[in-house]
């Protein structure tokens, strides 16, 4: 009773603070976006359902304060949450993967997304390929997953986070050196977006990664042929004016030609013009100290 | 009255902690938004100096993850190694992996100094950055994000 007594003190003490300190929650996030260790999960909680919060604002507290920084107290916050409500979605264990992904925890955002899976297979399973793609760079299970999702939708072209399936696979198989697979999976997405957009606007990137692909197996003549259709459709080509480059200068050995394309892509690059994201490295993504380093030696 | 006064004092200790001071109060971004922290270095130079530290033989499988904190001035602290198996369930650091982790840690403390990020006016902000590495059998095979 003296415990729960001092407990309880404690707690007042606590929410007298934010009930007269914070009144909105634009003070709340004012507070825990600037210091990752003044935060205690279970006073959160006990707060945010003391004001009616609803387990999704509590949620995207929670991923807020994990957006910030504050990743134990975001996490736990969220976890508390969830282990008091009987109506989780696949989307709020989206919402906890989705940031512990950007932020590098990994086991916490596996964890999330499996919870998710169980939930909602065909919604998630497409970002869990794509993900596992791009952000986890795990091109077997990235696959085991976009297969199994493609395979959902039998006869439908799907597109996980926007980005073509047969795009996506054609990269994990380029990846796990399955070039003849990764060339069948790019011609599909060439095939869709012929037929769809047109030929003129087919993007520039499948017909890079079949040079790639052909240019791994050592098929120099269609690595050449691809790579300059992907120098023509596209209005900045600084990847496939590199690898072209680099396909002339090791595998050719003519050195002039290596050059002549080396600048054309480094003259893209400076103006900025190179593919890259925001959160994480694309696959064959080109810079100006390794441009440098291949245009001098 | 009393209440609120010592709830204010309460609060007030515990937020006075190295971080806050740290961070002199100011917002803690993501690597990505609204800008990206620089150290000078293209991801390539970084990728190859991480390459050239780490040279510990191990049969490791597993990410390793350094994360720290780079505030308003551009200095480093609250660094944090995480690791997990290539299942992406937590493990705990080992012997056998002991040097593996101290150079990583010692590689990303290396990889400044930093200039600090820049929020949409251009004032200089707090953010939080990490390094990933991921080992097969020992090999570095991939550093992450960017």
């Amino acid at each position: 009773m003296k415990h729960f007594r001092n407990n309880y003190f404690l707690i007042v003490l606590f929410l007298s603070y934010q009930l007269s300190a914070q009144k909105d929650t634009s003070s709340f996030y004012d507070t825990y976006e600037r210091c990752i260790t003044a935060c205690n999960p279970n006073e959160l909680l006990h707060y945010f359902e003391l004001n009616h919060y609803k387990k999704e604002h509590i949620i995207n507290a929670a991923s807020y304060l994990t957006y910030h920084g504050n990743d134990y107290c975001g996490n736990k916050l969220a976890k508390l949450c969830i282990e008091k409500n009987d109506s989780i979605t696949a989307g709020n264990w989206h919402t906890y993967s989705v940031q512990n992904t950007k932020n590098g925890n990994y086991a916490e955002a596996i964890y999330g997304l499996e919870n998710s899976l169980a939930i909602a297979p065909k919604e998630m399973e497409g970002y869990y390929g794509w993900v596992l793609l791009y952000y986890y760079r795990d091109y077997k299970k990235a696959l085991l997953h976009l297969n199994h999702y493609d395979s959902l939708t039998p006869g439908v072209i799907d597109a996980p986070v926007g980005e073509n399936i047969h795009f996506l696979k054609g990269l994990c198989y380029y990846q796990l050196n399955e070039f003849e697979k990764s060339i069948l999976e790019f011609e599909k997405n060439k095939v869709f977006e012929k037929n769809h957009f047109g030929k003129k606007n087919v993007n520039a990137y499948i017909y890079f990664y079949k040079a790639r692909n052909y240019d791994k197996l050592n098929n120099l003549k269609l690595a050449e042929i691809f790579y300059k259709k992907a120098i023509n459709q596209s209005q900045f080509p600084v990847e496939a004016n590199y690898y072209l480059g680099m396909l002339h200068k090791y595998k050719k050995q003519n050195f002039k030609k290596a050059k002549l394309y080396f600048e054309k892509s480094k003259t893209f690059l400076i103006q900025g013009y190179k593919q890259q994201d925001s959160y994480v490295e694309l696959f064959d993504e080109v810079y100006i100290t390794q441009l440098n380093e291949d245009i001098v030696n | 009255m009393c209440l609120i006064l010592i709830g204010h004092v309460l609060l007030a200790q515990s937020t006075l902690t190295d971080s806050c001071i740290f961070f002199n109060h100011k917002i803690i971004y993501p690597y990505y938004y609204p800008s990206s922290p620089s150290n000078g270095k293209d991801f390539y130079t970084i990728k190859q100096e991480f390459a050239k530290s780490i040279t510990a033989k191990t049969n490791f499988n597993g990410i390793i993850t350094v994360i720290f904190f780079i505030n308003y001035k551009g200095e480093t602290n609250f660094y944090k190694t995480q690791l997990c198996d290539l299942n992406y369930k937590t493990i705990s650091m080992t012997k056998d992996i002991d040097t593996l982790c101290n150079q990583i840690s010692e590689a990303v403390k290396n990889s400044g100094p930093w200039k600090p990020m820049l929020d949409e006016s251009n004032h200089a902000v707090n953010c939080r950055k990490f390094y990933s590495f991921k080992f097969n059998n020992g090999q570095l095979i991939e550093t992450l994000p960017k």
